[in-house]
């Protein structure tokens, strides 16, 4: 019975998954995260790669979690950002369009530079505390009730009180997918 | 018909119905009422409301300010006393610039180094001229105002803008406070060193820009931005955006002033300001679908009245 397995059967082991130190910046986060995403060297992507960051601290223990929503809410406040920093650039729109210059989206021009230099910000200043965790020895089908409790994509997997990998809701989704296809 | 072409025939329907609802009502409260005439207290502020808001897309559309179309409109054509009029304006070129100051910042499109010694300058001008529009008479500042808001039309349809002036060599004002930057053009992708000439003049017409904002709570963007762009040669998106965060400061020095004086009431100012600022953002809406040249001439025919209409009333004579 495939939901009857520990979450050690199936986590990503910690060194193939994407990690950065708290210190490193949004720009030094996604490219770890692209590297494990899709492995160039090998002309090899995968489609269903980390879709978050362990964010690890230099004593290894784990400090937070970057998930692709947060990253995107600070390279592009004004598409993905919350009501108040839409508004802020769509201000930006109205002020050169009073003024009747003839380029209107000045916040979608300049989206370029602005999206580079938001990736300049250090992850700590916008990683989210990680919500829960699994012991290796945690059984699938209880993995999977604390991931829709929790409402989280991912979670560390813990034994004796060592981060040994993660397990991502698309495995547990493929664990499930194996009961369908046998 | 194609996707855009219902949505701009909705946008322009819509207006158009506002208009049509808002202009009679409008005219028919002023002839027949002055505030306290026994109208419930919502009947002035909701009718501030949807002037405001069709006021906020067209002056989007047009290419001017909320601020400059407000004072001669309401103090033209409603039965507010100007010095309330003038105190609200204020309020809602203030608003706007405070607004989008935050963004144009973090886009490094507004330039601090360029807008301190301005705003410097500019607001304690400000100031000067709330005091000034507050101890005259009250027709003298009307006569004033639609000379100027003339003035402003025959500026809208001359002033020629220039993208990126030519600056030969900086001035020694300039180099002494360091007045340059670098932005990032987002049309050709480069990044554009500016710098700027002509600092003293520049400055010295910012004085008389300080007295006009304060004295008639028109925000000055009209006048900050052909003398940021053209006289003084900054790139016309660094004068357009340094000009809105100027208002923010200048605008709240003479904001001071009518507070002060009590020419502030909240239940003029709370419904103009939502009502411009939720135009406005309609109004850009609108204008992502299409532009249409003739709004900017219908908007400046409607500054033009205004600014007959508030020299007339300054002057004694009744026209129309």
């Amino acid at each position: 019975m495939p939901l009857r397995k520990y979450v050690s059967e199936i986590a990503i082991p910690i060194d193939k998954y994407a990690v950065i130190d708290p210190e490193a910046t949004l720009q030094e986060a996604i490219m770890s995260l692209r590297r494990s995403y899709c492995k160039m060297e090998e002309g090899i992507c995968s489609e269903t790669g980390p879709r978050t960051i362990l964010v690890i601290d230099p004593s290894g223990q784990l400090a937070g979690i970057v998930d692709f929503r947060s990253l995107l809410r600070v390279l592009v406040p004004e598409v993905a950002g919350n009501v108040a920093e839409r508004l802020e650039f769509l201000g930006v729109s109205v002020v050169f369009a009073e003024a009747g210059a003839e380029e209107l989206g000045e916040a979608k021009e300049a989206l370029v530079a602005r999206v580079k230099n938001n990736a300049q910000i250090k992850v700590k200043e916008i990683m989210r505390k990680n919500k829960a965790r699994v012991e290796a020895d945690t059984t699938l089908i209880d993995a999977l009730k604390l991931i829709f409790r929790k409402k989280l994509l991912m979670l560390p997997v813990y034994e004796n009180e060592k981060l040994i990998g993660v397990v991502r809701d698309a495995d547990l989704f493929l664990a499930v997918a194996d009961i369908v296809v046998d | 018909m194609t996707g855009s072409g219902r949505k701009l025939s909705r946008c322009w329907i819509a207006v158009a119905l506002l208009a049509a609802i808002a202009i009679p009502a409008v005219a028919a409260a002023s002839e027949a009422a002055l505030p306290g005439d026994g109208h419930a207290w919502w009947f002035w502020p909701l009718i501030l409301l949807v002037v405001t808001f069709i006021m906020g897309i067209f002056a989007v559309l047009g290419g001017v300010g909320g601020g400059v179309l407000f004072v001669p409109i309401i103090s033209g054509f409603f039965p507010f006393h100007l010095d309330f009029v003038r105190g609200t304006g204020l309020l809602v070129a203030l608003a706007g610039a405070l607004a989008a100051g935050p963004g144009l910042l973090k886009a490094n499109l507004a330039s601090l180094r360029l807008a301190m010694p301005v705003a410097l300058i500019a607001s304690t001008c400000a100031i000067a001229g709330a005091m000034l529009g507050l101890a005259l008479p009250t027709s003298v500042v009307q006569t004033a105002l639609g000379a100027t808001i003339l003035a402003i039309c025959v500026l809208m349809l001359t002033a020629k803008k220039s993208a990126f002036p030519n600056v030969p060599e900086a001035d020694r004002l300039s180099s002494a406070l360091a007045i340059c930057g670098v932005y990032y053009e987002g049309s050709s992708g480069r990044k554009i060193d500016w710098k700027v000439h002509r600092t003293p003049q520049g400055l010295a017409l910012f004085v008389i820009i300080g007295v006009m904002a304060g004295m008639f709570g028109l925000g000055a963007g009209w006048a900050n931005v052909p003398v940021l762009n053209l006289l003084m040669g900054a790139p016309l998106k660094i004068s357009v955006a340094t000009s809105k965060f100027l208002l923010s400061i200048t605008d709240t020095s003479a904001a001071w002033i009518y507070m002060n004086q009590g020419c502030v009431l909240p239940l003029m100012v709370v419904p103009s300001l939502l009502g411009i600022m939720l135009g406005s953002f309609v109004g850009v809406w609108c204008l992502k679908i299409a532009k249409p040249t003739f709004i900017r001439w219908m908007v400046i025919t409607i500054l033009a009245f205004a600014g007959v209409k508030a020299l007339t009333k300054g002057l004694g004579i009744t026209f129309f």
